[in-house]
């Protein structure tokens, strides 16, 4: 039987102590050495143990998570794949750009969705001669703004059709008590969802040279002979009302003059953050930014206003839904 | 002073304070501080002396480590008063009262720093902590350590003024403003595989990770070794996170309970604690015990001081003979003037950094040292 445990210290011995007598110290001296030996060992056994387990357990654990990413991506890509269908349905109920020119042939529309489906949305009708345009900013952005906008479009459409009313004020009082009607946002209630819309909706009169706008927060701005005129909306939102019969829209009367250049807009532009130092872009620089291009044509402030975008968001992902529509008094 | 079996008592230095001593420190192998007979000795030697003994897994004097011996530090303090108290612990759970009766006990003008030696099984080494840091007067630092038993986990002994008994807990409060303390604790492990949640667990209790037995998980990186539970255990500590930011704490095992599938920590493992296992670097290991030492200069005097070493056992059991480096570490930075003693534990208790509130560790080498100007 051998003296030591390791075979390394054997070894050792035959090799260099062969056929010397190991004294009781000199064996007592190897006797630690084997005991560090087998220490030493033992340790390297576990450790390299532990190595393959915590290897295996990684690699267990990479499989779970690669077939947990297959399966979100798969159920995301059938939920993006429900958003585009659901893009297409929005497209087909709101308005059409090619409508919209061909109601308000001098005029452009800048529209960017921040997801698939939007949250902004344009609104157009004529009726007994005006022409009735709204920029309209429901809150949220993506699938419930969608959900959003076409409630709202419903609303607008009927305030018209189907009550006969052309006054903005009078429309977005029935906007307001229609939503807040649909989604039971009644006082108290707090069981109801707590969403709304900001909006600019103005008819326009050109026969009689005459612009109506009412406004929940979103202003109007005309720019006429080198001077940008603010017209300011009321400050309270549709829907999301504490008590609808106290407050009701104000209507204001604008008249036109030929070469007018009108601007309404959702607060997604001027909120984009982007730059050289990632702020936003603000009001002061958006309406710098239309004073620089109102004498262009409709079409051609449209290249501005989408290159100017691009360049100020740059790599940063885009805030929110961005709408701007203008219209060049002929 | 150390006694070993062959040699009896031995004196390593040539003074003999003598009726002057006024703490003395005994740390040593159980069966041999559970022995009367050198109680008496110590008594007789030191008749005046505050006589404080714990049960090891290792002794520690100058930058020698021993088995089977029994250290003794005595020390005069020429400026600095010294109350020393205790008090038994009858259940675990009792154990953050604990530390609340002891600093009530030691609460006092010029306090300025208190030794702690617990017993090291019967208690929750983080509660007693808890309860010191919430109770002792602000700006007092703690350090110390758990008793041991070798790799046995059997039983661990503290005793103050008498022979060491089991479930003890007993601390110096140093009164004055004549003394430097200084103290440091670094561990030298490394983290390796997956991060684990902790699903189930009690106080110290540990039952589940990510839903499975943490003992099984244990028993599966042990393999052959995981006969040798609890002291196998040590191998692979686990290092603990209690939330995302904070730096990692770590906990070694103190007993299993095959019965209920449960191992039983050092210090509180709460659940939704992310924890990881840790494994050793021998280098690693001797480089913390040498960072440790470097901690113990910031507020600690320069020469002539006593550093009183506490080791965890889980290094000892993995460094094996190599296990004196980390004191040969330590010697070198406090310098030839540093008197050492220590022993190896199964906790060790300590503020992280400078001005931060003590802490229970395990695995680390933990440094206290003291010096009066």
């Amino acid at each position: 039987m051998s003296a030591f445990k390791t075979k390394l210290l054997e070894r050792q011995i035959r090799k260099y102590l062969n056929g010397f007598t190991i004294s009781d110290p000199m064996s007592k001296f190897l006797k630690t050495v084997d005991e560090a030996y087998s220490h030493y060992e033992a340790n390297w056994v576990l450790m390299e143990r532990s190595l393959d387990l915590s290897s295996s357990e990684l690699m267990d654990a990479k499989a779970k998570i690669s077939k947990a990413y297959q399966e979100i991506n798969e159920k995301n890509e059938d939920l993006t794949s429900s958003i585009h269908y659901a893009k297409l349905i929005q497209e087909a109920v709101l308005p059409s750009e090619e409508r919209f020119h061909a109601l308000v042939p001098n005029s452009f529309v800048f529209h960017r969705s921040r997801d698939i489906v939007s949250g902004d949305f344009y609104w157009l009708q004529e009726y007994n001669g005006k022409t009735l345009i709204a920029a309209v900013d429901c809150t949220g952005h993506g699938v419930p703004g969608a959900f959003m906008s076409i409630i709202g479009n419903n609303h607008l459409n009927a305030a018209v059709r189907e009550v006969g009313l052309t006054t903005p004020a009078l429309i977005l009082d029935y906007l307001n008590n229609g939503l807040t009607e649909t989604l039971k946002q009644k006082t108290g209630d707090t069981m109801g969802i707590k969403d709304g819309m900001d909006i600019a909706l103005i008819s326009l009169d050109f026969a009689q040279m005459q612009l109506e706008y009412a406004g929940a927060y979103n202003p109007l701005y005309i720019i006429r002979d080198g001077q940008l005129l603010e017209t300011k909306g009321d400050k309270f939102p549709i829907g999301l009302s504490i008590d609808n019969s106290l407050r009701k829209f104000s209507n204001q009367e604008v008249r036109l003059k030929s070469g007018d250049m009108i601007y309404i807009f959702s607060d997604g532009y001027p909120d984009q953050f982007g730059g050289p130092h990632g702020k936003k872009f603000k009001y002061d620089n958006f309406r710098d930014l239309l004073f620089s291009i109102h004498r262009l044509s409709p079409s051609e402030q449209l290249k501005q206003i989408s290159s100017r975008f691009q360049e100020w968001k740059g790599n940063l992902v885009q805030l929110d839904d961005t709408l701007v529509i203008g219209v060049l008094v002929p | 002073m150390l006694w070993t079996a062959s040699s009896g008592f031995k004196h390593i230095t040539t003074s003999e304070l003598g009726q002057n001593a006024n703490l003395v420190l005994a740390f040593g192998a159980r069966a041999v501080v559970e022995d009367s007979a050198h109680f008496t000795a110590l008594k007789n030697k030191y008749p005046n002396a505050q006589i404080l003994l714990a049960s090891t897994a290792g002794e520690i004097q100058n930058d020698e480590v021993f088995d089977d011996s029994l250290c003794v530090t005595a020390i005069a303090f020429e400026k600095t008063v010294l109350k020393a108290v205790s008090l038994s612990i009858d259940d675990s759970k009792d154990s953050y009262e604990a530390g609340v009766a002891l600093a009530k006990m030691l609460n006092g003008e010029n306090l300025c720093h208190v030794f702690l030696l617990s017993d090291g099984l019967h208690v929750n080494g983080s509660e007693i902590v808890k309860g010191l840091n919430n109770n002792i007067k602000k700006g007092v630092s703690c350090t110390g350590g758990l008793a041991g038993d070798a790799s046995a986990f059997t039983k661990t002994l503290v005793g103050l003024n008498a022979v060491p008994e089991e479930r003890l807990i007993v601390a110096v409060g140093f009164y004055g403003s004549n003394l430097k303390v200084g103290y440091g604790s670094i561990g030298g492990w490394d983290n390796f595989g997956a991060e684990r949640l902790v699903t189930r667990s009690a106080g110290n209790v540990l039952y589940e990770l990510d839903g499975q037995s943490a003992l099984d998980l244990y028993k599966m990186y042990l393999g052959e070794k995981a006969k040798e539970l609890p002291s196998s255990a040590l191998m692979f500590p686990l290092g603990i996170k209690f939330d995302e930011d904070s730096d990692t704490i770590v906990r070694t095992i103190l007993s299993v309970d095959e019965e209920n599938n449960s191992m039983t920590f050092a210090g509180d493992i709460p659940e939704g604690c992310y924890v990881r296992l840790m494994k050793a670097n021998f280098d690693r290991l001797v480089d913390g015990a040498n960072l440790a030492a470097e901690h113990t200069k910031v507020n600690g005097a320069s020469t002539n001081q006593l550093a009183i070493l506490i080791s965890c056992v889980g290094r000892k059991l993995i460094m094996g003979q190599r296990i004196e480096e980390e004191v040969e570490a330590v010697k070198n930075v406090l310098g030839e003037s540093a008197t050492i003693t220590g022993f190896y534990s199964y906790g060790e208790i300590s503020p992280v950094v400078e001005s931060s509130k003590c802490e229970l560790h395990n695995q680390t080498m933990t440094i206290t040292t003291l010096a009066e100007f």
